[in-house]
C-alpha cells in the first residue's frame, strides 16, 4: 500500500505508526474482516481524527491499538509502533504497562465507563498509584489537581463522590482526568462526545484540544460526526467497509473531499440554514458485511459514480501530496494509484 | 434509615400476621387436633370431648382464632399438647440446633461457592469451567436424601471420620451442614459466574483494562464486587430457606433443629407447636431479610435505604 513521503515540514519521526493493520472476528465459524490494512501516521502533539458510519471499523481500530478487542477478535497482521517500539508483538503484562501510561482511553458512554461502586477518589488514587506510584497525601493532592485541570468545580467535594451522583458531562471530564492522569503520548477518544448534549459536546472538545496544548498529548479522536472531528483533528481518515478511503489534512479532507463517500458523507450533514421540509440528503443502501476479503471498491454498491473497473479491482489510496483516495477515479488520473 | 427500619418493622408484623394465620387455619383444615391424638390411642368418644373442652377446641373456629392471635401478640403460644409444657420455651430449645446447622451450611456455601463461581467465569468455557458448570447442575438437582445417605456411607460407615447422626460428638454439624450446603452452594456458584460474565462485558471494565489495571485487579476490584450485588439477594433468600427448610436434613441426620422439631409436632397434630415453630421461623426469615437489605446498601452506594 502507498505511503505518504514525510513532507519537509515533518521531519521527525511520527509518534504512532501503523502500518497495514487487520483485525478480524471469528464467530459461528465464520470470519468477518473488520479491518483491512489501515496505515496512518500521527506526529506528536497533533491529532487524527478518523470518520466514517457504524461498523465501519473505526472503533475496531482503537481497541486494537490497545489491543483490548473482545476474545473473538485477532489482530492478523500489520504493525503498531509507538515512539519506535513495537506494540503488537508486546507480552500481555508489557501490553499492560503501555495502557493508561503511553496510551489512555476515552469512551462514549461516561454514564458506563466508571465502576458505580468506587468514589471519583477511589478511580484517580487507583491509576495514580499504578503509574505514579502516588499514594496517600501525594495522591489526594494530584487527585484534586488533576480534577481542576480537567475544569472541576468543588474538586475537593468531588472525591467522594460516586459516579451515579455526577452529570454526564462531568463522568466524561473525570474519564478524561483518569485517562491523563498516567502522562500518555497519546489519547483515544472513541466518540467521546456522543452520548452529551451539544453544550456539553462543545466543552468536552474544548478541553480536549486544551489539555493536547498543555500536555504536549496526540490525539486519535474516533466519531461518526464530520462537525466533532473538524473542531479539533488535524489530518482526517476517513473510513469505509474496514479500510482507509481517504486520508489528508482536515480541510482537504472536509472542503475538497475527492472520494465519493466522503462526499456523499459531506453532503448527507443537515444545514441548519436549509428549508425546513427538505429531505435530508442520505447514502443509499447499507454496507455490506466483511466475510471476505475485498477484492473490489467496496464502497461500490452504494456507489453514484461507480464505473466498470470499480466492482473488478480493489482501488489502493492515490496520493496527491498528503491528500489520498482510494478510488479509481483517482487513481485514473494519476495512473494506478501508486503514485505519491 | 429510621424510616427504612420503621417500615420494615410494620411490613415484619404484617408478614408475621399472615404466617400466623395462615399456619393456624391450614392446621384447622386437617381436623381437630384432640380426634387425631386420642382415638388412635383408644380414647372414648367422652373422654375426647372432655378434653376437646379442657383445652378449648369445643369452640367455634373464628373464636379460636381471635384467641390465638391475641395471645401470640403477648407472647403466649399456648401450650404443647403432646408435651403438656409452655410450646415456646419448646421451640426456643431447639432454635441454636437450627441456627449453628445454618450458619455452618452458609459458611460452606460462600467459601465453596465464591471460589468456584470466580473462577467458573475467568476460565470461561473451558475445562475448569466446565466441570464446575456440571458439579453445580449435579449439585442443583441431587435431592438431600440422595445426598445425605451417600455422604453417611463414605465419611461415618467407611472412612469412620464422622459421627452419623444426632448432635452430640465433635464434628457432628459437618455431614448435615454439608448436604444442606450443596443446593445454595451450586445455585450460588452458578448465579456468580453468570453475574460475573455479564459484569466483566461492561464498559467500566473496559476502561479499567485501558487504564493498565491489573488482571487480578480487574476481576476482584471491578468484576467481582459489582457481580456480587444480585448475589447477596440470592444468598439473603437461601439463607432463610435454611433456616426454615431444614426439615429433610434434620430428619435424616437425627438433627435435634427446627425443621425436625416442626415436622414431629405435625405428625402429632401438636397445633400450637407447630404453630409456634412456623411463627418464629417466620420472624427469623424477615430478620435475615432486613439484614440483607441493610448490607446491600453498604456494599452498593446507589441504593439508599427509605
Amino acid at each position: 500500500m502507498a505511503m505518504p513521503v514525510p513532507t519537509p515540514s515533518q521531519p521527525e519521526a511520527p509518534l504512532l505508526r501503523v502500518r497495514d493493520l487487520s483485525v478480524c472476528f471469528h464467530s459461528n465459524g465464520e470470519t468477518v474482516h473488520a479491518v483491512n490494512g489501515v496505515s496512518f501516521d500521527l506526529q506528536r502533539g497533533s491529532a487524527v481524527g478518523i470518520v466514517g458510519e457504524s461498523g465501519c471499523g473505526k472503533s475496531t481500530v482503537a481497541l486494537a491499538l490497545m489491543q483490548l478487542l473482545t476474545r473473538s477478535a485477532e489482530i492478523s497482521g500489520g504493525s503498531v509502533s509507538l515512539s519506535g517500539r513495537e506494540l503488537l508483538s508486546l507480552n500481555a503484562n508489557e501490553m499492560r504497562h503501555v495502557r493508561g501510561r503511553d496510551i489512555a482511553l476515552v469512551f462514549q458512554d461516561p454514564m458506563t465507563a466508571l465502576n458505580p461502586v468506587l468514589t471519583i477518589g477511589q478511580h484517580l488514587r487507583e491509576t495514580l498509584s499504578l503509574h505514579e506510584g502516588l499514594s496517600g497525601k501525594a495522591a489526594h493532592a494530584r487527585s484534586v489537581e488533576l480534577l481542576k485541570l480537567v475544569g472541576i468545580a468543588a474538586p475537593e467535594s468531588r472525591l467522594a463522590a460516586y459516579p451515579h451522583q455526577l452529570s454526564g458531562g462531568m463522568r466524561q471530564r473525570v474519564m478524561i482526568a483518569l485517562a491523563v492522569s498516567g502522562k500518555p503520548k497519546l489519547l483515544i477518544a472513541d466518540e467521546p462526545t456522543t452520548a452529551l448534549d451539544v453544550t456539553i459536546q462543545a466543552q468536552i472538545l474544548q478541553l480536549l484540544s486544551r489539555l493536547r496544548d498543555e500536555l504536549d498529548m496526540s490525539i486519535i479522536l474516533v466519531s461518526h460526526d464530520l462537525g466533532v472531528v473538524a473542531n479539533l483533528a488535524d489530518r482526517v481518515l476517513v473510513m469505509y467497509g474496514g479500510a482507509v478511503v481517504e486520508d489528508g489534512t482536515a480541510e482537504q479532507v472536509l472542503l475538497e473531499p475527492k472520494h465519493p463517500y466522503t462526499k456523499a458523507l459531506i453532503a448527507a450533514r443537515p444545514e441548519i440554514d436549509s428549508d425546513r421540509g427538505t429531505a435530508l440528503c442520505a447514502i443509499p443502501g447499507a454496507a455490506g458485511r466483511l466475510t471476505e476479503q475485498p477484492s473490489s471498491c467496496s464502497f461500490e454498491p452504494r456507489c453514484a459514480v461507480r464505473m466498470e473497473v470499480c466492482s473488478a479491482r480493489l482501488p489502493k489510496l492515490a496520493w496527491d501530496g498528503a491528500h489520498g483516495a482510494a478510488c479509481w477515479h483517482v487513481a485514473g488520473a494519476s495512473g494506478e494509484g501508486q503514485v505519491p | 434509615m429510621t424510616r427504612f427500619l420503621i417500615q420494615r418493622l410494620i411490613l415484619a408484623i404484617v408478614v408475621v400476621f399472615a404466617v400466623a394465620s395462615l399456619t393456624f387455619f391450614a392446621l384447622n383444615l386437617s381436623g381437630d387436633p384432640i380426634s387425631n391424638a386420642l382415638s388412635s390411642a383408644g380414647a372414648s368418644e367422652e373422654q375426647i370431648a372432655e378434653v376437646r373442652q379442657q383445652l378449648g377446641y369445643d369452640r367455634p373456629i373464628l373464636v379460636q382464632y381471635a384467641d390465638f392471635i391475641a395471645s401470640a401478640a403477648t407472647g403466649d403460644f399456648g401450650r404443647s399438647i403432646y408435651y403438656g409444657e409452655e410450646a415456646l420455651p419448646l421451640v426456643i430449645d431447639r432454635l441454636p440446633y437450627t441456627i449453628l446447622l445454618a450458619s455452618v451450611a452458609m459458611l460452606i456455601t460462600i467459601v465453596v461457592a465464591f471460589p468456584l463461581g470466580v473462577a467458573a467465569a475467568m476460565f470461561r468455557d473451558r475445562p475448569i469451567d466446565r466441570a464446575i458448570v456440571t458439579f453445580a447442575a449435579f449439585g442443583q438437582s441431587v435431592p438431600i436424601f440422595v445426598v445425605g445417605p451417600i455422604l453417611i456411607l463414605i465419611f461415618s460407615v467407611h472412612l469412620g471420620i464422622l459421627p452419623v447422626s444426632g448432635a452430640e460428638g465433635r464434628g457432628s454439624v459437618i455431614l448435615p451442614a454439608l448436604t444442606l450446603s450443596l443446593y445454595p452452594l451450586a445455585r450460588i456458584t452458578r448465579l456468580l459466574r453468570a453475574s460475573m460474565l455479564e459484569v466483566a462485558n461492561s464498559e467500566y471494565v473496559l476502561t479499567a483494562r485501558a487504564r493498565g489495571a491489573s488482571e487480578i485487579r480487574v476481576v476482584l476490584r471491578y468484576i467481582l464486587r459489582n457481580a456480587l450485588l444480585p448475589v447477596l439477594t440470592v444468598l439473603g433468600l437461601q439463607l432463610g430457606n435454611l433456616l426454615g427448610g431444614a426439615v429433610i436434613v434434620e430428619t435424616v441426620f437425627a438433627w435435634p433443629g427446627i425443621g425436625s422439631f416442626t415436622r414431629d409436632a405435625l405428625i402429632n397434630s401438636d397445633f400450637p407447636l407447630a404453630q409456634t415453630a412456623v411463627i418464629l421461623i417466620a420472624v427469623a426469615v424477615v430478620v435475615v431479610n432486613v439484614l440483607t437489605d441493610l448490607i446491600y446498601s453498604l456494599v452498593d452506594p446507589r441504593i439508599r435505604l427509605s
